[in-house]
């Protein structure tokens, strides 16, 4: 579990905190999408939760270790893989599968075993075939999958993924929202941070941030009839999950459902 | 009035070793008061149409005309490019926004720029003095579509138009569009097409520069599975969910566009399947 207590940051020369006193728990085999303005704290939570950064006030564990524990900096990192939002800034290789070995082989991960964890991770993330193809033929969806692949060969237990889809058109954001679900089935914990509502109602739980403090923890459907937390977040109401209240309230029992297919394969088994 | 295309085709580097085909055979009819869509994945020949239709491409085959001549006159038809705000160049937003008119030898240079702030939400008393390069995001998207529509084009064409910016900065510019659309054509590109969806008269659906569809919003969607996935395309959730209970045999009458209206729609619909 990665678990946050009573964390507060601010940047060096900042005026205010970017983070004030975030108390919250990432469990294995979740999502959790973390939404809010910008501004307001959402990347700092990416930064703070791999020990990128360090608390001022508080502690972060990463499954019983505190980040700001030097001795084990290494061992906090290769649990937790950050995937941040531009892919290009951290393509590395000249080909995909180098980008790929790239970070076991600098922890030194014996050569057999790099070979199999390079080849899971691409498949992990459907670029199987594409392993000698030069990062930048890829499509942007295709890239973004690609830093996927590299956080996920360091075998961590937990992802943490900053805006993932915002550069990618539709076909490419399906591709990797996919490739989150999977992760989830496959036990891993996952950190979703996004503004995409219809993205943030597929997560289990649902975290608010308002000017680096928490407004909202719990499931996506308990933000749906807040229009005033919606507002103030920038958030539209997670059209789906509207509708289905909706028919709630139309008397028809249905059970929680976050995509279209759900919704419709409810009333229409 | 219209802005009519006949069988565009466009070629990138003709006649060398890179010579790509970017469009082929479109055909394109907007009237003035109608609001068109265009859709497609990326490198589908969305921007190229766009470029061809404002006359900044001469087409390889097929002719643009505007109101029944053939080519396109200076200040007829506006175009906004993507991320326009980057193309910022005066000391205040006013000399920005008045540019174009005063270059089309607008005789209200004044009027034109304070209709055109006020269309898209912003204030010319609180925004005219202003540097563009201080605008937010939103503020600098919205005060480069009333660049635009300050020289009061006959037709209006927008790539990606709502594209990168927040909740209240799409609304505002997805209003000021549809006002627009009272004395103009509007044309919008973009692979997000929710919230333009409700609104849109016509939809041209792009794949690989040849045209998927063309027609209206009611008549794409009857079909559950083309052309926009084919194009590539995520439909909204709310569009969606009506499009799949059709294709199990619900009766849902019109297509609604926003989650309460859906909600009945699909209630009605189930009301008469079970």
């Amino acid at each position: 579990m990665i678990v946050f207590e009573g964390v507060s940051y601010t940047y060096p020369g900042a005026g205010r905190e970017a983070i004030g006193d975030l108390t919250l728990s990432v469990t294995p085999g979740t999502v959790l999408a973390v939404v809010g303005a910008n501004g307001s704290g959402k990347s700092t939570l990416a930064r703070l939760a791999d020990g990128l950064i360090l608390p001022d006030k508080g502690r972060v564990l990463v499954d019983g270790i505190d980040t700001a524990d030097e001795a084990h900096t290494w061992d906090v990192r290769s649990r937790v893989g950050l995937v941040l939002q531009n892919p290009d800034n951290q393509i590395v290789g000249t080909v995909v599968e180098e980008d790929v070995a790239f970070g076991p082989e600098n922890l030194g991960v014996p050569r057999e075993e790099l070979v199999v964890r390079v080849r899971e991770a691409i498949a992990a993330v459907g670029l199987t075939g594409l392993e000698r193809r030069e990062p930048h033929l890829l499509s942007e969806g295709q890239k973004q999958r690609l830093a996927i692949a590299g956080a996920l060969a360091l075998r961590p237990e937990y992802l943490v993924l900053d805006e993932p889809t915002a550069m990618l058109d539709p076909q490419g954001r399906t591709d990797v929202l996919r490739v989150l679900d999977e992760l989830k089935s496959a036990g891993r914990g996952v950190v979703h941070i996004t503004h995409d509502s219809d993205e943030a109602s597929r997560a289990d739980l649902v975290l608010a941030l308002d000017a680096g403090a928490l407004s909202y923890l719990g499931t996506p459907d308990g933000l749906v009839g807040d229009d005033e937390l919606l507002e103030r977040l920038g958030l539209e109401a997670p059209p789906i999950l509207r509708m289905a209240q909706e028919i709630r309230r139309m008397g028809f029992a249905l059970p929680g459902v976050s995509t279209a297919e759900e919704l419709v394969g409810a009333l229409w088994p | 009035m219209a802005l009519v295309a006949k069988d565009l085709g466009y070629t990138y580097a003709p006649g060398t070793a890179y010579a790509s085909s970017a469009l082929t055979g479109v055909d394109v009819q907007l009237e003035r008061g109608q609001l068109g869509l265009v859709v497609g994945s990326t490198g589908s020949g969305k921007s190229t149409l766009l470029r061809l239709l404002a006359g900044l491409l001469e087409p390889a085959t097929g002719s643009v005309s505007v109101d029944g001549t053939a080519g396109v006159p200076r200040g007829a038809v506006g175009i906004v490019f993507q991320n326009p705000e980057t193309q910022f160049f005066a000391e205040t937003v006013f000399a920005d926004v008045a540019f174009g008119p005063k270059n089309l030898g607008s005789s209200d240079v004044d009027s034109a720029v304070r209709g055109a702030l006020l269309a898209v939400g912003l204030d010319p008393d609180a925004f005219g003095d202003r540097s563009p390069f201080t605008l937010s995001g939103g503020e600098a998207r919205r005060a480069a579509v009333a660049g635009i529509l300050a020289m009061r084009p006959s037709y209006l064409l927008l790539d990606e138009p709502t594209a990168g910016l927040d909740r209240r900065g799409r609304d505002v510019v997805v209003d000021a569009l549809l006002d627009a659309r009272e004395s103009a054509g509007v044309l919008v590109v973009t692979h997000d097409p929710g919230q333009f969806l409700g609104h849109a008269d016509s939809v041209l659906v792009l794949g690989a520069g040849a045209v998927v569809f063309e027609g209206g919003v009611e008549q794409l969607l009857e079909d559950p599975a083309l052309p926009f996935e084919q194009a590539g395309l995520i439909l909204p959730g709310v569009v969606r969910a009506q499009v799949l209970a059709r294709a199990r045999g619900a009766q849902l009458g019109q297509i609604a566009f926003d989650a309460v209206g859906a909600a009945r729609a699909l209630v009605s619909g189930f009301g008469e399947a079970s």
